[in-house]
């Protein structure tokens, strides 16, 4: 209960402006919503929700209304958690409950590999949730399509500065804003600390550890990792100064950096021999898990499936000087529908849910890497998290346009016939490109 | 026919009953499209007034560089004082703001409003500056290779109570070839005229009358009347509908161009003391060329109009509206596509006569169809609509940007059937990997199902509940599940699949690399094990019902175990492994599951149907994905056809 109330304290400190909002001009409803001005308290340390100093609830005033809707509104929103992450939403949602706002939040879990489908169904028919939490990448299609409402008006500058800056520019498509930035996402190197002592800092050293811990009769390898999907290749793209897609939907799959990249790759598997083929996502756990790999290149999510195992993780090795490998940056955000018949509730809650008191559970129960900046600054994360936050900072906001979407399979198709094949990098990715294009040009905007 | 022939023929006022109820069902169905169409006209000339006005206001910015002129608010005012005041609810002109840090734009403007307002963006326009956002984003694209559609520039809602439209338009103002910001209008379709279209009515009531007399006078020949009306009908359609058709969209062009011209003049009338120099985009609007001379009383020549409607960049600088943009709002009064409505009404009328067969059946036995109308309903609502969903989607075209249907005709198929060379898999090998892959599969299914029924159909077997048991579960486990099961078993070097090959002494095989054998090996094994199952069960009923005798019998005339199974099993099992081959085919055909789980479509693996979600989902193509299944569905009914055939004809050789 101690908890609630300083979630409360904090909120109020938060405070509220007002503004009438917006909605599109034929849309249905333009209904009086209000906009949210939030004074940004300078960002807030956050002590640990758990030990909460005593009397917290007593020491404030008389609450100030914490919402400014009126009306009992209840608010659906679908997510894609499962296990301990579902829960810290959970927790986050009955804090905002604790606070006796007219606002009720009703979760609902939809699948992962359905969100897209559901949220393209539904919305449309007026059935869909006020709003959604959902990795950035489809936020481009989703804006296209008309689902996400444009939080330009609802926020201001200052409001945004409380989020890791790479994390909001992850949520601007087409020059509005569609979210509010809550976790990100990027691989980094995991080490078997039984094995590797010092973790390597370029990729020459890492080749060199990886021989070390290389035995392919025992099914042994130094490095794994899935080479044959764009998403863990993309740190080398990005190392030897490649792009995949740029900001105007320009593919490079055929230029001199990807070509360079890919033979990177291929030599960890076929010259070095320090790398399997043939890997998939479940494999790369096991491998390390079962003590086979030294090291392999995995997100924060693999850590939930580790058991028994003293790791590090650390940044992935340079690639040259000066040239470190970077890789994809994914926020996952809490976006608004467009047509959600109460925006200004729906508001208040994406502001609770991305506070950084909310964050602070969410860390501490979700293991989440937040974005919120003061988080970091605090003794919550631990050095795992620590590690993913350095090298988030080295990693290239994956593009939410829709056009990304066209390039994962010709893309993955290209590594896979260089790395699994007998093709060679040149050839392969200049077929990707030239297939890239032509299903960019098809897919329309384009003759 | 000759199934009817027991029954008994209706008489002859049942007859012009159930003709008169089908007509006058037939006839209030066309006559509800033809009111839609006609209310889309209405929509279309809207829209384009609202473009115009829009498109006025940015002229009239322009001209002042970026600001509002005198002449804008001369206009405004003119706008107000027009005959269509109250349609016209909101005009604005809005100025984008300016990025912050992220490249969000913040701090739009209302430069000028109808209502005198300026200032910060109001409430009621908030979503015209998120426009702009969008709009200048898309110009910067634009400027580059991209054009922007018509589409993108209007939205047309339902206004919440009053079953009115609202219609928005927007068009950008562009100064030095910068985009500096929006002006838009939004319009109000006024109520729909009560007035509905008479002269189908007349034209029933003229079929209805030939109908009744000819059924009078020729009270035995039903059928002779039934198919002389319907000529007559077919005679007086195709020349009848094309030409009212053409004759409003040409009213209807005409007018729209007439709304267009007078706001234009409207605005020129201020802008003339303005501007020195006309305006160059200003044909891009005209519906088609000749339309355009004929009003505009033409020195341009239609070329010119073309040109200017291509003209983009440069010191001109304008948002290109795709010249295709007319024909594509057109594109559903296409008198060509009425035609073929009437066409279809035409087939429609003649399902009259089973219709009215039907109507009798009820009558004579009405529980029978009270039972099956839940089946009936269901099918229509879950097979029925989404089946003619999907074949009209297919001709289409869907942009992602925009979120909008352009109508294609058939260019979705003629893309598939003659793909380029940009095109990575193409049809016909995507068809030749189907055709090999339901081909080896179900005959891997047969020989394996129909030999394990054998087996235990032996009388003498122990144990064989225990195998009928486990040789079915791999038929009870989810497909999926199987699926990541073998995928995972064929995975590595230390995998499974290889450890047994290796056991062989056969070297381990990269799996799932990019070679096409690699892959549907794979595939084929985990369908294989998928299929067998339903192929054994189906088998070992028909093999239960053999009576023994038929097998004593041919023991004692001293046949062997071949011609045993040659002339009793294989001819008995027939009747039942047949449908059950067919049925396989099909699903196997369209096994999504397995492709997309296992192979992952990799080596040039995918089937027809994998192939179409990958357009759909990937490449947000749906009017070609639709395509594909209009494909897939002609396919599979040829191959039905001629399988019923073929098991007609030897059934017809066994009796």
């Amino acid at each position: 209960m101690r908890r609630l109330a300083l979630l409360t304290a904090l909120l109020v400190l938060t405070g509220c402006g007002e503004r009438k909002s917006s909605t599109g001009w034929a849309a249905q409803v333009p209904e009086g919503a209000l906009r949210f001005v939030e004074q940004q308290v300078e960002a807030p340390k956050v002590t640990p929700p758990v030990e909460p100093q005593p009397d917290a609830a007593e020491a404030q005033p008389e609450p100030e209304p914490v919402s400014k809707v009126t009306e009992p509104t209840t608010i659906t929103l679908w997510h894609a958690y499962r296990a301990t992450e579902r829960k810290a939403l959970e927790q986050v949602v009955e804090a905002f409950h604790a606070l006796k706002t007219p606002i009720t939040v009703k979760l609902r879990v939809v699948p992962f590999d359905a969100f897209n489908d559901k949220i393209k169904v539904v919305v449309p028919e007026d059935r869909g949730p006020d709003v959604f939490i959902f990795a950035h990448d489809l936020a481009g299609a989703w804006s296209e399509m008309g689902f996400l409402e444009p939080l330009n008006a609802w926020t201001r500058p200052e409001h945004m500065a409380k989020f890791i800056p790479d994390t909001v520019k992850a949520m601007v498509y087409r020059n509005a804003l569609y979210g509010l930035p809550m976790n990100f996402k990027c691989v980094a190197l995991f080490y078997n600390k039984a094995l590797v002592k010092t973790p390597p800092a370029t990729v020459e050293a890492m080749i060199a550890e990886a021989k070390r811990h290389t035995d392919a009769e025992e099914d042994k390898f130094g490095l794994v990792y899935e080479s044959t999907n764009l998403y863990f290749h993309a740190p080398w793209v990005h190392g030897f100064g490649g792009t995949v897609l740029d900001g105007d939907d320009k593919v490079y799959a055929d230029n001199e950096a990807a070509v360079a990249a890919l033979d990177f790759a291929r030599s960890l598997i076929r010259t070095h021999e320090v790398t399997p083929s043939g890997i998939n996502t479940s494999m790369v756990s096991g491998y390390f898990n079962d003590g086979l790999a030294a090291m392999v290149i995995n997100g924060p999510w693999m850590r939930g499936e580790l058991e028994g195992i003293d790791y590090g993780v650390t940044l992935l090795p340079a690639v040259k000087e000066g040239q470190p490998a970077r890789p994809f940056l994914g926020v996952e955000a809490i976006y608004m529908n467009k047509r959600s018949p109460s925006k200004q509730a729906a508001f208040e809650v994406m502001r609770f849910l991305t506070s950084d008191a909310a964050a602070a559970i969410r860390v501490r129960v979700g293991q989440q890497t937040v974005a919120n900046k003061a988080i970091w600054d605090g003794e919550l994360v631990d050095d795992v998290m620590r590690a993913f936050r350095a090298q988030s900072k080295q990693a290239v906001v994956m593009s939410s346009s829709p056009r990304m979407q066209q390039v994962w399979t010709p893309y993955n198709g290209a590594l896979l016939s260089v790395i699994a094949g007998e093709a060679r990098p040149a050839a392969a990715l200049g077929k990707a490109q030239r297939q890239i294009e032509a299903d960019m040009a098809r897919a329309g905007g384009g003759q | 026919m000759s199934t009817a022939g027991g029954l008994r023929p209706p008489p002859n006022l049942w007859r012009i009953v159930a003709f008169t109820v089908l007509l006058g069902a037939t006839t209030w169905i066309a006559t509800g499209a033809v009111t839609r169409w006609e209310r889309g006209l209405e929509e279309d000339r809207v829209i384009h007034r609202a473009l115009a006005y829009a498109r006025a206001a940015a002229r009239l910015t322009e001209s002042g560089r970026g600001t509002p002129t005198p002449h804008l608010r001369a206009f405004g005012n003119a706008v107000g004082a027009a005959e269509d005041a109250a349609d016209v609810l909101r005009m604005v002109v809005i100025d984008t703001g300016t990025a912050d840090e992220f490249g969000v734009r913040r701090d739009a403007r209302t430069l000028w409003a109808l209502d005198g307002t300026s200032g910060p963006v109001a409430e009621l326009d908030q979503g015209v500056a998120d426009k702009a956002n969008h709009l200048q984003s898309l110009f910067e694209d634009g400027k580059r290779d991209r054009p922007i559609r018509l589409t993108q520039l209007v939205e047309v809602a339902a206004e919440p109570d009053a079953g009115m439209l609202r219609v928005a338009a927007y068009a950008p103002i562009v100064v030095d070839g910068e985009l500096r910001g929006l002006a838009a209008a939004l319009l109000r379709l006024p109520a729909p005229d009560p007035e509905r279209p008479t002269a189908i009515w007349l034209l029933a009531l003229v079929v209805l009358g030939m109908f009744v007399g000819g059924t009078w006078l020729l009270p035995d020949r039903g059928v002779i009347v039934t198919i002389g009306v319907l000529a007559a009908l077919a005679l007086v359609l195709p020349v009848w509908v094309p030409s009212t058709v053409d004759k409003t969209v040409r009213d209807h062009l005409g007018e729209r161009a007439d709304d267009m011209l007078a706001v234009q003049a409207k605005a020129d009338t201020h802008e003339a003391v303005a501007l020195v120099s006309p305006v160059p985009d200003r044909e891009v609007w005209s519906p088609d060329g000749a339309l355009r001379l004929e009003r505009v009383a033409g020195t341009e020549s239609p070329d010119a109009i073309s040109q200017g409607a291509e003209r983009v960049g440069g010191e001109t600088a304008s948002v290109h509206i795709h010249p295709d943009v007319d024909n594509e709002l057109n594109g559903a009064f296409d008198s060509g596509v009425l035609g073929w409505a009437a066409l279809a009404a035409l087939l429609l009328g003649l399902c009259l006569l089973p219709v009215a067969r039907l109507l009798h059946n009820i009558r004579l036995d009405p529980g029978v169809y009270t039972y099956v109308s839940p089946a009936v309903i269901g099918l229509l609502v879950l097979v029925i609509v989404p089946f003619v969903t999907g074949i009209g989607l297919s001709f289409y075209r869907y942009h992602l940007e925009g979120n909008a249907y352009e109508l294609i005709g058939f260019g979705n198929f003629a893309e598939i059937l003659a793909p380029d060379e940009t095109a990575d898999v193409h049809f016909w090998w995507t068809l030749g990997v189907t055709l090999l892959w339901t081909s080896s599969n179900v005959i891997l299914h047969v020989t394996i199902g129909l030999g394990l029924a054998l087996l235990l159909n032996r009388t003498r077997l122990h144990g064989k509940k225990l195998y009928r048991v486990l040789l079915v579960l791999p038929w009870a486990v989810p497909s999926y599940i199987t699926a990541l099961l073998w995928r995972s078993m064929f995975v590595g070097k230390q995998g499974p699949v290889n450890s047994v090959l290796g056991g062989l002494g056969i070297s381990p095989v990269s799996w799932f690399d990019d070679s096409f054998w690699t892959n549907f090996i794979p595939n084929l094994v985990t369908n294989t094990w998928l299929g067998f199952p339903f192929m054994m069960v189906v088998a070992l009923g028909a093999l239960q019902s053999i009576p023994g005798s038929l097998y004593e019998a041919a023991e004692l005339d001293g046949a062997s175990a071949w011609d045993r199974f040659r002339h009793i099993t294989v001819p008995l099992l027939k009747p039942a492994l047949l449908p059950a081959i067919i049925l396989g085919t099909i699903w196997t055909f369209n096994m999504f599951n397995v492709i997309y789980l296992v192979s992952r479509g990799a080596g040039d693996t995918e089937i027809l149907i994998t192939e179409a979600y990958r357009a759909f989902h990937e490449q947000h193509r749906h009017g070609y994905a639709a395509a594909y299944s209009v494909m897939i569905f002609c396919i599979l009914l040829a191959y039905t056809a001629v399988t019923t055939r073929v098991t007609k004809a030897s059934e017809g050789a066994l009796a």
